[in-house]
């Protein structure tokens, strides 16, 4: 339970210091001395301090990292609930309420909600009044105003983070239509069900097959159309090193042969079964006629007999789902997405074992995570830099959102423009998670511009950021408080206080807001 | 020797506020006309058909494979009696007369995967099959060279092209411009930053700086010019590259994308605008740089050429050999030049697989040459994992 006694900690551990001093950054860690020294100041605080117990720092930390930062919603909500209650709503995601939101997205960017054949046949250009790539940009507004405005944080974090993990670039031939349903169908129905579901979701799914060429993946000599193929391993060797095991598990170049040739005949409609061109190609299709049959064995213990059909690579993915290094890897991601980059390793086993102890089922291991002790320690707390595509939606929840379509599209744009392009990752591992991948010249440059815009009420944001004090300090105090739920440090709040003293009273609102707003307290998580 | 970014930092140091000294910028405008050597690389992305650009008019096969879509015979600007240039590509001719511009033929990746994303990584990170290799070839090259500095390689555009990724600095920009802060008090908005992140530490407090400091190199450069450029958003990224060159702020390797080359359908619908842009572009880049072109070689490359025959579609699919085009001042150029002089023919027995052009020139081999010859690298063996330089196997570009 997240008692007041870890409020406290993290209160005082604030207090003591400073709030934000002891920012950790990255990789680094604080020097034992230093360590210890906190620890003192902390158990000092504890006895000072008893009486009062600040709840927003573990809050912040709470919003921040299982959301997109706090919005109204979610601070009333969470100082309700308490910060365990939260969590555990946050794990439920289907007991909270996003049809407005829903409704909302199905009228602004229609396509989202389409199927796949109607989807491919825009990219057949059998319909004059959609392009093609409108179907990636729809996707990527309605990720950018569900990540401001659902309530189910957790849940749109989840999907960022399974879409990574099995990351497909939309820009490609099948992904370009192909991204409407994948996420919908094969990655959010299962962010907080069964890996396994997941696993098997995306591995038949037309964008996975065509981007990690399973689609053509066959027997050596199978005639398709005008074409003859072969085995392409492109995908049993991503199976393998990133949507399972991990590329330290101990397989053989012979192993991701062996995956390949249990997965040749699992493929795309291309053609109709009387041989015609099919324009619509939107579904698996299992050919197995192009299916190697022979005997396969798999990481020295998965004997697939000959003669089997489809159903071999449903026994890879069942093998690969249940293998103690899968279970490893995806408790280590998780930890690392919510809890630090070099996540501990007691963490990282208890994670683990339960990801084995419940057959891979992801609520159970993600709640693992998010009630751990590891997950509230004070010096993971800000230790993270807020990717694009966080620190975007995080404007839009603490400023708020005047126009839905304006604003969709602005930060769409303005996340790929700091190097977060959604549904367009390069390669098969995704986005990094890494902060030091996220620290870029221009891409600050662009969140402080983009601030700016924002606290203007520019690009979709507002209202423009106005404030009832009326003296810098009075100002920036205010400011402080609705921007960062979790307050600003001593150093910032010193040195706005002068920037905002020299800006004339109409425009000091907007212009001390714009600065919060790219403080180090507002750019990491 | 101080590095520019060691000489700002301790001019921000001393001055308390991020701001580069006008003594520094006056010191460098001061200098004589930049003599460092500069690489423009050029990607086309989607697979650019170069057996339609660089048409081999020589070859009869290259009719009989191309019945609807090819370079009807004569049409071609002729190059060297067997090749001609498209006639989309005509502002390109007079780079080629004037020995300033060079074409390798034949040339590709011997992964021959005709996969768009494998081909591009593998020859933006210079390691043909190794999905291991994760950074860019020209970015190990800043780092053999001792280059750590963000203005000296610079993508146009929104993140930085896969050859430059890796530990050296670089910068991805879409425009000259696109770094300057929106909004009034810009000196009071940068200082009060500086101080907060200089106060916080970590990563992003030299993130901060360096920001601010490029903002000011890049003030320092005047993107107006008098020679006229296409429109598009190609031609503007040049037009910058061009500014950026003539300031000699330091700038050693730049990039540049074009896509629009995947030309599955109707490739001659699609295939004059992309060709007359590129050349449309380059002709006006060339021109622009005037006496810097001298110290500058721009390197157009693609990810794949395309099938030698066309496909029913009136199109062509993906192939294995397509071309590269070399322009500038040192360019040993009016040659197209193939590996031993040979070209490898596209009679059903020479094209491999029965399909495609074979690629007899290893792109890693004209690299090498810049790197060597231009950039003037004297040790290239950590560039190219598994592949060894040797200078006989140069096409000639500055021979």
């Amino acid at each position: 339970m997240t008692s007041c006694l870890s409020d406290r900690a993290v209160d005082i551990h604030a207090a003591t210091l400073g709030p934000r001093r002891p920012l950790i950054w990255g990789r680094s860690t604080l020097p034992m001395q230093h360590r210890a020294r906190s620890l003192l100041l902390l158990l000092v605080g504890l006895l000072v301090l008893g009486a009062s117990c600040d709840p927003r720092p573990q809050e912040e930390h709470v919003l921040n990292r299982i959301g997109y930062g706090p919005d109204a919603w979610s601070r009333a909500r969470i100082r309700t609930l308490g910060v365990r209650g939260y969590i555990e709503e946050q794990l439920q995601p289907e007991t909270l309420d996003d049809s407005a939101l829903e409704e909302r997205i199905a009228t602004l960017f229609p396509l989202t909600t389409w199927a796949l054949p109607y989807v491919r046949s825009i990219y057949n250009e059998y319909r004059t009044d959609v392009n093609v790539s409108q179907v990636r940009r729809e996707m990527s507004w309605a990720r950018m105003l569900r990540n401001v405005q659902s309530k189910r944080q957790l849940e749109q974090v989840l999907v960022d983070f399974w879409h990574n993990h099995f990351n497909v670039d939309a820009r490609t031939d099948v992904g370009r239509w192909g991204v409407v349903t994948y996420e919908r169908e094969a990655i959010r129905p299962f962010v907080l069900g069964r890996f396994r579901d997941m696993l098997g979701a995306v591995a038949a799914h037309p964008s996975m097959l065509d981007y990690l060429d399973n689609a053509q993946n066959f027997i050596a000599g199978y005639r398709r159309g005008t074409t003859t193929f072969g085995p392409n391993e492109n995908y049993a060797r991503e199976l393998l090193e990133l949507h399972t095991v991990g590329v330290d598990a101990g397989y053989t170049l012979q192993d991701i042969q062996e995956i390949a040739r249990a997965f040749t005949g699992w493929t795309i409609d291309y053609y109709y079964p009387n041989g015609t061109y099919n324009y619509f190609q939107s579904k698996f299709v299992y050919e197995d006629a192009g299916h190697d049959k022979g005997a396969k064995t798999i990481m020295g213990s998965l004997h697939i007999p000959a003669g089997g059909g489809r159903e071999e690579g449903e026994a890879v993915l069942d093998f690969l789902a249940q293998h103690p290094a899968t279970a490893r890897r995806v408790a280590f991601k998780l930890a690392q997405r919510f809890v630090t980059e070099e996540p501990p390793a007691a963490l990282v086993d208890a994670a683990a074992a339960e990801f084995l102890a419940t057959d891979g089922d992801l609520r159970a291991v993600t709640r693992t995570i998010l009630l751990s002790v590891q997950f509230l320690t004070p010096q993971y707390v800000r230790s993270k830099v807020r990717r694009p595509q966080h620190f975007v939606a995080g404007l839009g929840r603490v400023l708020g959102v005047t126009d839905d379509r304006l604003f969709a599209e602005s930060a769409a744009r303005e996340s790929a423009a700091m190097g977060e392009e959604i549904y367009a990752a390069a390669p098969p591992t995704g986005y990094p998670e890494r902060s030091d991948a996220w620290t870029g010249e221009g891409p600050f440059l662009s969140r402080v511009n983009l601030a700016w815009r924002a606290s203007y009420g520019q690009y979709g944001f507002g209202p423009r950021v106005s404030a009832t004090g009326t003296t810098p300090s009075a100002i920036v105090s205010e400011l402080g408080a609705r921007l960062v739920h979790g307050g600003l440090g001593p150093i910032s709040i010193s040195r706005l206080s002068d920037f905002s003293a020299q800006t004339s009273a109409g425009s000091r609102a907007p212009e001390t807001a714009a600065l919060i707003l790219v403080c180090p307290e507002s750019l990491v998580h | 020797m101080w590095s520019r970014r060691e000489l700002l930092r301790a001019a921000a140091t001393s001055f308390g506020v991020l701001i580069v000294p006008p003594a520094l910028l006056r010191a460098r405008a001061a200098r004589a006309a930049g003599t460092d050597p500069v690489l423009v690389t050029i990607f086309l992305r989607g697979a650019a058909d170069f057996l339609n650009l660089i048409v081999p008019a020589g070859d009869p096969h290259y009719y009989a494979l191309r019945p609807r879509i090819g370079v009807a015979p004569g049409a071609e600007l002729s190059l060297d009696g067997f090749f001609g240039l498209n006639p989309n590509l005509s502002r390109l001719l007079p780079w080629y007369q004037s020995g300033q511009l060079a074409v390798i033929h034949a040339c590709g990746s011997p992964s021959r995967t005709r996969s768009h994303f494998d081909e591009q990584d593998f020859m933006e990170f210079g390691a043909p099959g190794d999905k291991t290799i994760r950074t860019g070839w020209l970015n190990r090259y800043l780092v053999a060279a001792g280059i750590d500095d963000p203005t000296s390689a610079i993508t146009l555009g929104h993140h930085a092209v896969s050859s430059l990724t890796g530990e050296a600095a670089n910068l991805a920009i879409p425009s000259i411009t696109s770094l300057a802060l929106a909004g009034g008090y810009t000196t009071q908005r940068r200082a009060t930053l500086d101080q907060i992140y200089r106060a916080a530490g970590g990563p992003l407090a030299s993130t901060v700086e360096n920001a601010f400091a490029v903002h000011e190199t890049l003030q320092a450069v005047d993107p107006s010019t008098s020679v006229s450029y296409p429109s598009g958003s190609f031609s503007n990224a040049l037009r910058d590259v061009a500014a950026l060159i003539k300031a000699d702020i330091g700038v050693r390797i730049a990039a540049a994308d074009l896509g629009g080359w995947d030309h599955h359908y109707n490739e001659l619908e699609a295939l004059p605008g992309v060709a007359a842009a590129l050349a449309g572009a380059l002709d006006a880049f060339a021109t622009d740089l005037g006496t810097d072109l001298g110290r500058t070689t721009v390197l157009v490359m693609t990810e794949f050429g395309r099938r030698a025959g066309e496909n029913p579609n009136r199109g062509t699919d993906h192939g294995v050999a397509g071309a590269m085009i070399a322009l500038g001042g040192g360019v040993g150029g009016g040659r197209v030049l193939l590996r031993n002089a040979v070209w490898p023919g596209l009679a059903p027995a020479q094209l491999y697989q029965g399909v495609d052009l074979e690629p007899t020139t290893d792109f890693r081999d004209v690299f090498s040459e810049v790197l060597a010859r231009h950039l003037g690298l004297g040790n290239l063996s950590s560039i190219f994992p598994g592949f060894s330089p040797d200078a006989s196997r140069y096409p000639g570009l500055y021979a």
